[in-house]
């Protein structure tokens, strides 16, 4: 475990929004393709509300792992 | 079903009244909700920068709270990559979702259109789409979208902005609490889904995402969503035949 230099701080922020751009650029593309009515589409909607749902109930159990004083000492140097 | 008084709108009073949808509550708990975002990036080691471009750019909260936990670890950046990816996976369900209850196909967008307003899709837009539903008809439903969609994104990137400097001035502790408005918000609506089958697919995936955790860590939402939503499936289909009958 070590901090994170400028270029690698941003290359986090890069691969976090990849990581969720993706995803939606394949719903666009995958929506066109399943037909409205269908068991596949009915299908897709059960699994989004439960998996909304499995969501939800995971940040609740969010725990700030960072000692506080270290985060606050690169928050200083980061932004003043 | 659509009520008939939204039948006679055009689609810029949709926006107009999407919007003031999304002011009578959900734009402040989402604003609050990216302040407490912002306070836990903020005490992870993000930059002000940072946060911002990661609301802007992610804009789905659970990714962005499992980016920030893990940054505050210093896990590598596959790491990162794959507990996002994991986190905002149901994106590609609800854009899906979404694009199917607005009938994106049949409003003829070029591609970049569409995946430009689905950058704005995160769950209470989508959620909240599920309960206009009831309300317009379909071809009023992305104009409605847009309108909602755009709205409480202002208020959560406003929320993101003051979240980051607001910690100076409140305990981080409470602002830690505030993260849990807009879950319970969105909790209570979509247990409130039209259909039963997703009612159901709400309960089963609520049930198995805390019961797969201690083993399956970032993939039990994952596993329940693609377990939770089947069994919901298969029991609604095959069992209670609840497809196509609407919960009245």
């Amino acid at each position: 475990m070590e901090d994170y230099g400028f270029f690698q701080s941003w290359a986090a922020v890069f691969c976090a929004i990849i990581g969720t751009i993706t995803w939606r650029i394949a719903g666009v593309v995958l929506a066109s393709r399943i037909p409205a009515d269908g068991p596949v589409m009915g299908w897709v909607n059960t699994m989004a509300y439960a998996m909304v749902s499995a969501v939800l109930l995971r940040i609740g159990n969010h725990r700030p792992r960072s000692p506080p004083d270290r985060a606050w000492r690169r928050i200083i140097g980061n932004v003043h | 079903m659509a009520n008939p008084e939204f039948y006679a709108l055009n689609a810029s009073q949709t926006r107009r009244n999407a919007a003031i949808d999304a002011l009578r509550a959900p734009c402040y708990a989402l604003g609050i909700t990216m302040a407490g975002f912002s306070t836990i990036a903020r005490e992870s080691g993000f930059d002000f920068w940072m946060a911002l471009v990661t609301s802007l750019g992610v804009w789905g909260m659970p990714g962005q709270v499992a980016f920030a936990s893990l940054y505050s670890t210093g896990a590598s950046l596959f790491i990162i990559f794959v507990a996002v990816s994991l986190a905002n996976m149901r994106m590609l369900l609800m854009v899906i979702s979404a694009a199917d209850m607005m009938h994106l196909k049949s409003h003829n967008l070029p591609l970049w259109k569409r995946i430009f307003w689905m950058q704005f899709l995160a769950i209470t837009a989508w959620a909240n789409l599920g309960l206009a539903q009831q309300k317009y008809p379909p071809n009023l439903l992305l104009p409605y979208y847009q309108g909602f969609a755009l709205t409480i994104f202002a208020f959560g990137i406003l929320g993101t902005i003051f979240g980051f400097f607001l910690s100076d001035l409140l305990p981080p502790d409470i602002l830690r609490v505030v993260i849990f408005i807009t879950p319970i918000y969105i909790l209570l609506l979509i247990i409130n889904a039209r259909q039963k089958a997703n009612r159901l697919a709400v309960l089963i995936g609520g049930v198995l995402s805390p019961v797969f955790f201690p083993f399956a860590g970032e993939w039990a939402i994952l596993i329940a969503g693609i377990l939770g939503g089947s069994l919901a499936s298969l029991y609604s289909r095959f069992i209670a035949k609840w497809h196509l009958e609407s919960v009245q």
